[in-house]
């Protein structure tokens, strides 16, 4: 499958996970000031978590529920007990800090299951699906609807629940929250969850596409960072879009353009990254 | 020769210390300036037939050029914001230069020049910062991410020295976090020996023979979640 629509559907797939990834880290950063660089390590991780469930006989759908909900934990736990006493100053340590926690997560997977690339349980079957007349991967339209449901799981939590409603109070003006009663540190915390949380089902929908191996996110990180850095890293509504672009331009660009040897698609992630971040205001 | 990948390493983290406790700007991609001095100097030395240790002045000023290029669009934020673009070269770099053939080196160094190159530079740079430490922590901190990058190229212009060619899986991603990992860590100028033994040796100390590089990268973030969690209380400590 070669047509436009399907390398417009496949690009989208795939921009599902980097505006999940980009989702996870404007939900840290805009909670806390810190870009959490570990995202896509620890996603990684999840989707290992996920298989590993698998294969001590779950489902895959209970196990990629609990999966989903021990990232949260996970999530937690980081901010609790490392974040959140360097959550003062500059942040240069937080932002080294989150560095660290990426070569952990990383060097863990590849420690407990090696560095080959496994097979990761298929939630849906391989095969042609027509949409007006186009042919395209039927999974790669599945991949994103389960991405978007996550997204827009997300912006209900934030948008039409009193703690959303309190965490996007705390990012306008933490101080002013506060005196409002609003339970600033409680949320900021939850934040970093739900960040780990939605992370993790860019993780598993990575995994079902690529199979597992370490590095499984890493081109996907720079990708979720400009797709971040283009919303201002500050904007979660802009996430999931800028994403959606980035991975429809990267794999059209990737399967056209042949400049630099096959270079142009992190060149192109490069440039967005940069741009988005010289536009950033302060 | 893994005593004059040491000597080199050593300088890489003496500039990324520079940077990281001096002007307070975390740059996670001095391996991706180190690939800039060395694809600098294989270049210089296989397409022009510049003599291999004439090609080091190059090879630093390049990778100070790159540092400069990647401060750029974080020049305006907050100081830790330098990690992003930062970040992004060492993912992207990488990925870049898979896709070209390797540059080989007309002829190579013999391995005791190497190691005599890579830890005379590294004494005489070493010497230099704990000298001149009052002038660089009040020079401008992207003067500072200059040198810093100087000395990123110019450590990876003595690595191609040293291995006779210059390749991007000479340069992986991973080692922009270890450098990262390295510099955390207190002590001052000499502390970057430290970091450079860390770099070349650790991956033995924790077994990386056996069980692949998980271990060690594991034990590196470990070294930098520590060093991050320990700072301000160092911080408040020296003064």
């Amino acid at each position: 499958m070669s047509g436009a629509a399907a390398q417009i559907a496949s690009g989208l797939a795939g921009g599902v996970v980097y505006g999940l990834l980009a989702l996870a880290v404007v939900l840290g950063h805009r909670a806390t000031g810190v870009v959490n660089l570990a995202v896509g390590a620890q996603a990684t991780l999840s989707a290992y978590v996920c298989a590993a469930l698998v294969g001590h006989g779950w489902a895959l759908w209970p196990a990629a529920g609990a999966t989903v909900a021990l990232s949260f934990a996970g999530g937690i736990a980081v901010h609790a007990l490392l974040v959140r006493p360097l959550q003062r100053g500059q942040l240069v340590e937080a932002t080294l800090l989150s560095a660290g926690l990426l070569l952990v997560f990383a060097g863990l997977a590849a420690w407990i299951w090696g560095g080959a690339t496994r097979p990761f349980p298929q939630a849906f079957a391989a095969g042609p699906a027509t949409i007006a007349g186009q042919t395209v991967e039927r999974r790669d339209l599945l991949d994103l609807g389960v991405g978007l449901a996550a997204a827009a799981a997300v912006w209900l939590a934030l948008a039409r629940t009193r703690a959303g409603l309190g965490l996007r109070a705390a990012a306008a003006s933490p101080l002013g929250a506060r005196y409002l009663g609003v339970p600033v540190r409680g949320l900021t915390t939850a934040a970093w969850g739900l960040a780990a949380a939605v992370a993790a089902v860019a993780g598993l929908l990575a995994a079902s596409r690529l199979g597992l191996q370490p590095a499984l996110l890493r081109s996907a990180l720079l990708a979720a960072l400009a797709a971040a850095a283009a919303g201002g890293l500050d904007s979660a509504g802009a996430a999931v879009p800028a994403g959606l672009a980035l991975g429809v331009g990267l794999e059209l660009a990737g399967r056209h353009v042949h400049w630099l040897h096959g270079g142009v698609r992190p060149a192109l992630a490069l440039a967005v990254l940069a741009f988005g971040l010289a536009g950033r205001r302060r | 020769m893994r005593v004059a990948e040491a000597g080199l390493l050593t300088i890489a983290v003496l500039g990324l210390r520079l940077l990281l406790h001096g002007a307070r700007r975390p740059s996670l991609g001095q391996g991706a300036l180190m690939a800039v001095g060395g694809y600098t100097t294989a270049l210089l030395a296989a397409r022009h037939g510049v003599a291999g240790a004439a090609t080091l002045p190059a090879a630093a000023a390049a990778g100070a050029a790159g540092a400069l290029l990647v401060a750029l669009p974080a020049a305006r934020l907050a100081p830790r914001y330098l990690a992003l673009p930062s970040l992004g070269l060492a993912l992207a770099l990488p990925a870049l230069l898979a896709g070209f053939a390797p540059v080989r080196l007309p002829h190579g160094e013999s391995a005791l020049a190497a190691a005599a190159l890579a830890w005379g530079c590294a004494g005489a740079l070493l010497a230099a910062a704990i000298v001149l430490r009052r002038r660089v922590a009040q020079a401008p901190w992207p003067a500072v991410a200059a040198l810093a990058g100087a000395l990123a190229g110019l450590a990876g212009g003595l690595l191609v020295l040293q291995q006779g060619a210059a390749s991007a899986a000479l340069f992986p991603a991973r080692l922009s976090l270890l450098l990262a990992a390295a510099a955390a860590g207190p002590g001052g100028p000499p502390g970057a020996v430290a970091g450079g033994f860390a770099v070349v040796y650790l991956p033995d100390l924790v077994g990386l023979e056996r069980h692949g590089p998980g271990p060690s990268t594991v034990a590196f973030g470990v070294l930098l979640v520590l060093a991050a969690m320990l700072a301000p209380a160092a911080r408040r400590l020296r003064r």
